[in-house]
């Protein structure tokens, strides 16, 4: 019986997996460029660029324990959570800053509205939902940069 | 109110995550504290005891406070440092000694003149290697370091550093100037008055190389040049890291080399195993020593324990093959 409950679980996990939402970057239409590939995505989320199209970019980060955190950092950054904690204490001894965040995609979304250089990661739904200019997606943990 | 608050809350979460159950922190805690709209502030502290049978000393080596901030296109960065605030050693001598006084580790501004340009003023590390641009304890993988930060290259360079982004891929090229005698050469490892350097970092998917040169000029007018070659891969279990320099300083016949080759495993998010071998050949300062140059291997062995990321345990065994310096070295540290 107790292999069966597993079974059940494992088959719905995965199930919801794939017919789960893709994570997309997303911007508002005035963002200066039309996409970004995934080395770009990371620089710029490591702080490792600050300007693009001549402007400054503002990355934004969802809050430490959000699903969607997890995922953009698993999927995009490709890091462990002990080597971003590692990897923003370093940063902070150079003075420089992690990502600001806001607690909720809905909180980025409007943000991103009304910031022209804030980039964020979103349910590709809530991007869509939102309006906005669309960079970069991953779906199922694959990456695919937005033509 | 709030930065007194968050000050002692983050001193007495330290205290208490020595004897609570490991988890993990909220993005919240290493940040250090902000100061205004733009300004952020931190340090760190490092303690270190040394064992060999020549020596038994436990010291207090760093305590540093950070001031930092950024507006739209400029950084600032400052670092004030008190060098062995304490000391007490039992062997060779019982001495005890203690200095308060704190010194401009780093004091820089850096532009963001475009997409791909930046240019930096003051007083900063030298882009020189891997090692030399974090070389705090509590950052740091061992609590001893390299050789090679001590011997090839000053560590840090008063002047000008203009960096290019080279590519799309980000790969940089740094041009360091220097043209004065240091705004304060307290902790630099060579007291400069002249450091030309030229950096490339290069991002490939095996891994990130470093290529260096440069010159330089002592107060004492001894003139070097040097080369530096750095490597490192890091993957999710492990890090690897090389770096190796060739120097010829004027007065010497010889070119001294130095080569580092280091390995961290990560055991688990916590613990950290070390190995690196390092082989170099250098000079002594020793006046009464005929033959000035002298080789030596050391192999270093290591476990660091980071029960929190901005808190470090190390413990290490260093072996030299031709000084009598056979030493265990213990270190905590922390950053806030």
């Amino acid at each position: 019986m107790k292999w069966f409950v597993k079974l059940f679980f494992i088959l719905s996990a995965s199930f919801l997996y794939m017919y789960a939402d893709s994570l997309v970057i997303a911007a508002n239409r005035n963002f200066p460029v039309d996409s970004l590939n995934l080395k770009t995505v990371q620089k710029i989320y490591l702080d490792k660029i600050r300007f693009l199209g001549g402007k400054k970019i503002l990355p934004i980060n969802l809050p430490y324990n959000h699903f969607l955190r997890k995922k953009f950092e698993n999927s995009v950054l490709k890091m462990k959570r002990f080597e971003i904690e590692r990897y923003w204490l370093k940063t902070h001894y150079m003075g420089h800053r992690p990502p600001k965040v806001l607690k909720s995609q809905d909180a980025v979304a409007s943000f991103l509205k009304s910031i022209d250089n804030a980039i964020g990661y979103l349910e590709k739904g809530t991007a869509i939902k939102y309006k906005l200019k669309i960079l970069y997606e991953v779906q199922n943990g694959k990456s695919k940069s937005k033509k | 109110m709030r930065f007194c608050t968050k000050l002692v809350s983050n001193l007495l979460f330290l205290l208490l995550s020595l004897f609570l159950p490991l988890k993990s922190i909220s993005d919240d805690f290493s940040e250090g504290y902000k100061i205004g709209d733009n300004f952020y502030t931190g340090g760190y502290l490092s303690t270190e005891y040394e064992k060999s049978d020549e020596k038994e000393a436990f010291l207090v080596d760093d305590l540093a406070f950070l001031l930092y901030g950024e507006n739209d296109r400029w950084d600032f960065v400052s670092e004030f440092e008190a060098k062995n605030l304490y000391i007490k050693q039992n062997l060779p001598i019982k001495t005890e000694e203690s200095n308060l006084n704190f010194s401009i580790e780093r004091i820089y501004l850096t532009y963001y003149i475009d997409d791909y340009k930046t240019v930096t003023i003051g007083k900063f590390n030298s882009p020189v290697g891997f090692w030399n641009i974090i070389p705090i304890n509590v950052l740091r993988d061992t609590t001893s370091s390299p050789y090679i930060v001590e011997k090839s290259f000053p560590k840090l360079t008063s002047g000008i550093c203009y960096r290019y982004a080279l590519n799309e891929n980000f790969d940089f090229l740094y041009i360091t100037l220097q043209n004065n005698e240091d705004i304060d050469s307290s902790y630099n490892n060579f007291k400069i008055k002249k450091h030309y350097g030229i950096t490339l970092e290069l991002e490939k998917t095996s891994g990130i190389f470093k290529i260096s040169g440069g010159y330089f000029k002592q107060r004492d007018n001894k003139e070097s040049i040097y080369t530096v070659f750095a490597f490192r891969k890091i993957e999710p279990n492990y890090t690897f890291t090389i770096e190796s320099s060739l120097n010829k300083i004027d007065l010497y016949s010889t070119i001294f080399y130095d080569i580092y080759l280091q390995h961290v495993q990560n055991l688990n998010e916590h613990y950290y195993l070390i190995a690196r071998f390092e082989k170099f050949r250098t000079y002594k300062d020793d006046i009464f020593t005929v033959d000035k140059k002298f080789e030596e291997n050391i192999l270093t062995l290591g476990l660091t324990y980071r029960p929190y990321p901005n808190v470090a345990i190390k413990g290490e065994y260093n072996r030299y093959s031709m000084q009598n310096n056979d030493k265990w070295l213990f270190s905590f540290s922390f950053m806030f």
